[in-house]
């Protein structure tokens, strides 16, 4: 085969149009055909989303969905929540579709699957969005978790945080290109196919059955603990793998130190008149938001709202007191209201040892606790909605 | 960069823009030549620095053989050329190697030594572009080539990114006469590069890195294995390493093509051989034809080789085993090789020619041969001596301890993937592409690209070859 010679001469060269409608006309069919294979794959393993959207699918009635982090998968009791509400004349119907690791930008995707389900008892959703979450680290952008929030609206939202960021230039085109590569690998629908045949080619009958039960685990945790969507961790580390319980194990190391040393600090700052500091020893700031940020809370909010769905958020209780990007935006007006439970000084018992699991989260007694505090805010929320909580 | 990562893309088709639209080939070949080290740079750019040296050197030479007729002078300008080339490799590629193996036998000997730190990093694509360069300055003491008046010239035959860093290793007396003119892009057949391309990205991406886990998987603990996963292993493995570097070479062919330049065929379907001499004439061919050229040929024209031959075969073979790698086990490789060559050398000169053209002895020959190239596939690719011996010795007996299984079902993708690769020996559907209308064939490559994305790793791994 000889693909350099003058006797491909003879075949005509076409003209620029031609040759231009050509590529584009290559470029739709990959496109088309990558849309179908969208529609028809089952979605990517590891994304928790997929098993929350397909219960709500399989159960209507909700008239209150929690979107968020494990801030909310971890700590938001529906069942209880639901008893609160009742108690004080409010029923509700609530569900967890907390998803661990779920920041501002996939918070605006998972939110607009969640209303693109047609939910017409959707009254409330409330939100958690703790940073805007357009930095990927590490391999991230080549998992199939990030690839699948990657369509194209929230990869514009991404170029936009990236490039409104106060970064350096190296930095931004770093994120450009990762942000990319995840919206490549969607669109490419890069390698779904193999995700499904590789378990089932590779391997004995043996690894299989291994590999099978660690995906029905994987969906039982993500179905939550009675089904409602939400896992606390003492019972997740009952459910989960030795690998699992392994991650879960080392991420708690030193976190007691850390949570002692912040009540303290508390107490100390109580006494003394002085402003609280984060963990670093740093005075807790409200960071300053850029435009592209607070359009992206705006959109959060208007994207419920166009929907007749009123929008609230949420701040869960955290060791480390740094992160404020919502309570930035409750500053900034562009937020309509914050159910917020950061604060040692208002809240110390969610701050205590005994009720938390790590510096990040609570444990079963903690979440609980958390709830009803959630469940009382929410309630005052609404009857004052629009004012603040 | 690798050809299969998704930058690639963009990189080349800037590359390619551009490269059409410059009318003047001066500007054309300059502007391949920088992006050329660009593409290199990416990996690391301190050791461009080598292939500028090797370039600058080796034009030097060339101008200083071709401008004298002493012989002594002609071969002073080649050992310059030859020492600086092989310096880089033996520096870089094999002065561990040296230092290690001195180490041990002095071990032996009874003397401690402790070994010295060297923490040398190896550059991609050493083993290749220090090779073009030294056939450049051969061919040209050989007078079968003349000099490249241009340094642009030689240093993009040197630099030329879809061959620099994992071949087809290409010769000046191919490539240069390309570089005199600018090239015509209706010459080109675009859309046999593209499905070349495509093809390449499939062996490369889906097959390869589909089957390396499972080759990992097994060499990593041989000992637990069945003998069904001990033959299941070593095929896989022989499936691997031709789909990884056969489909980087297609794919580079195709890059190559696409912007004009012909690269010469490295793999003509070698596991179809009835034996290990039509093999070798089938595999890497650009490096099999090296050896052939300028070691073997050469070595069997010396006053000690000329009546013995067989020595300078065996020779070519183990330098060619050392080529692939700085270590022991590729030296053996080369060595099964050459004890191969020479049976079959035997054999032929034993045996009547009417016997061989027997279709069921070329179907015996090639199930021998297969068998033959899976025992020294277990070289190239075990981590280490012992564990290739353990595996080799399980394999030739049709025994292994273990009692688990690789794959139950991995045996039939092998079986699919042998029926493919018959079909695409026989040319099924070579040339269908042609017949297809414009719109027809743009729709057709449009949705195969798709379907084959899904079948890919997300994190390239990079190429097997790449080590070398």
């Amino acid at each position: 085969m000889d693909l350099v010679s003058a006797t491909h001469r003879a075949r005509g060269r076409p003209s620029l149009p031609a040759a231009v409608g050509s590529v584009l006309l290559g470029a739709l069919a990959f496109l088309v055909t990558g849309a179908l294979l969208r529609a028809v794959l089952p979605p990517p393993p590891e994304t928790p989303l997929e098993t929350k959207l397909d219960h709500l699918r399989e159960h209507r009635g909700y008239d209150v969905l929690f979107v968020g982090s494990s801030s909310v998968y971890r700590h938001v009791d529906p069942a209880l929540f639901d008893e609160l509400t009742a108690a004080a004349g409010r029923p509700t119907r609530s569900y967890n579709l907390g998803v661990p690791a779920m920041s501002g930008l996939e918070t605006l995707h998972a939110l607009r699957r969640v209303l693109d389900l047609d939910l017409p008892e959707l009254r409330w959703v409330v939100l958690d969005a703790r940073h805007p979450g357009y930095m990927l680290a590490g391999e991230n952008h080549l998992t199939s978790r990030v690839a699948s929030w990657h369509d194209l609206p929230t990869t514009w939202w991404a170029v936009r945080l990236v490039a409104d960021a106060p970064e350096t230039v190296a930095w931004k085109l770093d994120q450009l290109r990762r942000h990319l590569t995840a919206f490549a690998y969607r669109t490419g629908n890069v390698g779904r196919l193999r995700e499904l045949l590789e378990p089932r080619l590779e391997g004995n009958p043996q690894s299989r059955a291994e590999h099978d039960a660690e995906a029905e685990a994987n969906r039982v945790m993500e179905r939550g603990r009675a089904g409602d969507g939400f896992a606390p961790l003492d019972w997740a580390m009952g459910q989960a793998t030795a690998l699992q319980q392994r991650f879960l194990y080392e991420r708690r190391m030193g976190w007691e130190a850390e949570a002692d040393e912040m009540l303290a600090g508390v107490e100390a700052a109580r006494a003394g008149g002085w402003p609280l500091l984060d963990y670093q020893g740093e005075p807790r700031a409200v960071q300053e938001l850029t435009e592209a940020e607070r359009d992206l809370l705006r959109t959060l909010v208007a994207t419920a709202e166009q929907r007749g769905v009123s929008v609230v958020f949420l701040n869960a209780p955290d060791v480390r007191q740094k992160e404020f990007f919502v309570r930035a935006g409750l500053r900034d007006g562009v937020v309509p209201g914050l159910l917020d439970t950061d604060d040692p000084e208002l809240y110390p018992a969610l701050f205590h040892r005994r009720n938390r699991f790590d510096r990040d989260h609570l444990n079963e007694a903690g979440a609980a606790l958390y709830t009803r505090v959630l469940a009382q805010r929410f309630l005052v929320h609404e009857r004052t909605a629009g004012g603040r909580p | 960069m690798i050809f299969t990562e998704l930058r690639f893309a963009a990189f080349f088709v800037l590359v390619a823009g551009v490269t059409w639209a410059l009318r003047a080939n001066g500007a054309r070949k300059l502007w391949l030549l920088l992006c050329s080290y660009a593409f290199y740079a990416a990996w690391d750019w301190r050791f461009l620095s080598l292939i500028v040296g090797s370039t600058l050197v080796d034009h030097l030479v060339g101008l200083r053989i071709h401008a004298s007729d002493d012989a002594r002078v002609r071969n002073r300008w080649l050992t310059l050329s030859l020492v600086a080339n092989l310096g880089l490799l033996g520096v870089f590629k094999y002065l561990g190697f040296f230092v290690d193996s001195g180490v041990e036998l002095l071990g032996w000997l009874g003397l401690d030594v402790g070994r010295p730190a060297l923490d040398i990093v190896l550059p991609v694509g050493i083993s290749f572009y220090t090779f073009q360069t030294m056939s450049y300055s051969i061919d040209i003491h050989a007078r079968r080539l003349e000099p490249a008046r241009s340094l642009l010239d030689l240093a993009l035959f040197v630099g030329f990114f879809p061959q620099l860093v994992a071949g087809p290793i290409v010769r000046a007396r191919a490539f240069l006469p390309q570089l005199a003119s600018a090239r015509r892009f209706a010459d080109v057949d675009v859309r046999g590069c593209l499905v070349l391309f495509l093809v390449g990205f499939v062996k490369k991406a889906v097959v390869s890195d589909g089957i390396a886990r499972s080759v990992d998987v097994y060499f990593a603990m041989p000992d637990v294995f069945d003998t069904g996963s001990t033959f299941l292993a070593v095929g896989l493995y022989a499936v691997q390493i031709y789909c990884d570097f056969s489909g980087y070479s297609d794919m580079a062919i195709a890059t190559a093509g696409l912007l004009g330049y012909s690269l010469c065929l490295n793999f003509d379907f070698p596991y179809f051989a009835s034996d290990i001499g039509s093999f070798w004439r089938r595999w890497h061919m650009s490096l099999s034809t090296w050896l052939r050229d300028y070691l073997f040929i050469p070595l069997s024209e010396t006053r000690w080789l000329s009546r013995a031959p067989i020595l300078a075969l065996v020779i070519t073979m183990l330098l060619g085993g050392l080529w692939h790698g700085a270590d022991w086990r590729f030296v053996i490789w080369g060595g099964l090789h050459g004890f191969a060559l020479l049976v079959h050398r035997g054999w032929v000169r034993a045996t009547p020619s009417g016997w061989r053209r027997a279709r069921w002895l070329a179907v015996g020959g090639t199930v021998l041969t297969l068998w033959w190239l899976g025992l020294t596939w277990v070289f190239f690719r075990a981590p280490d001596i012992a564990t290739a011996l353990y595996v080799a010795k399980h394999y030739l007996l049709f025994e292994a301890p273990g009692n688990v299984t690789l794959g139950d079902r991995m045996p039939w993708v092998l079986l699919g993937l042998a029926v493919l690769h018959a079909l695409a020996w026989r040319r099924v559907l070579a040339g269908a592409w042609d017949r297809l209308p414009r719109w027809g064939f743009a729709v057709a490559y449009g949705s195969a690209a798709s379907l084959v994305l899904t079948m890919v790793h997300p994190q390239a791994a990079p190429f097997i070859y790449f080590q070398f």
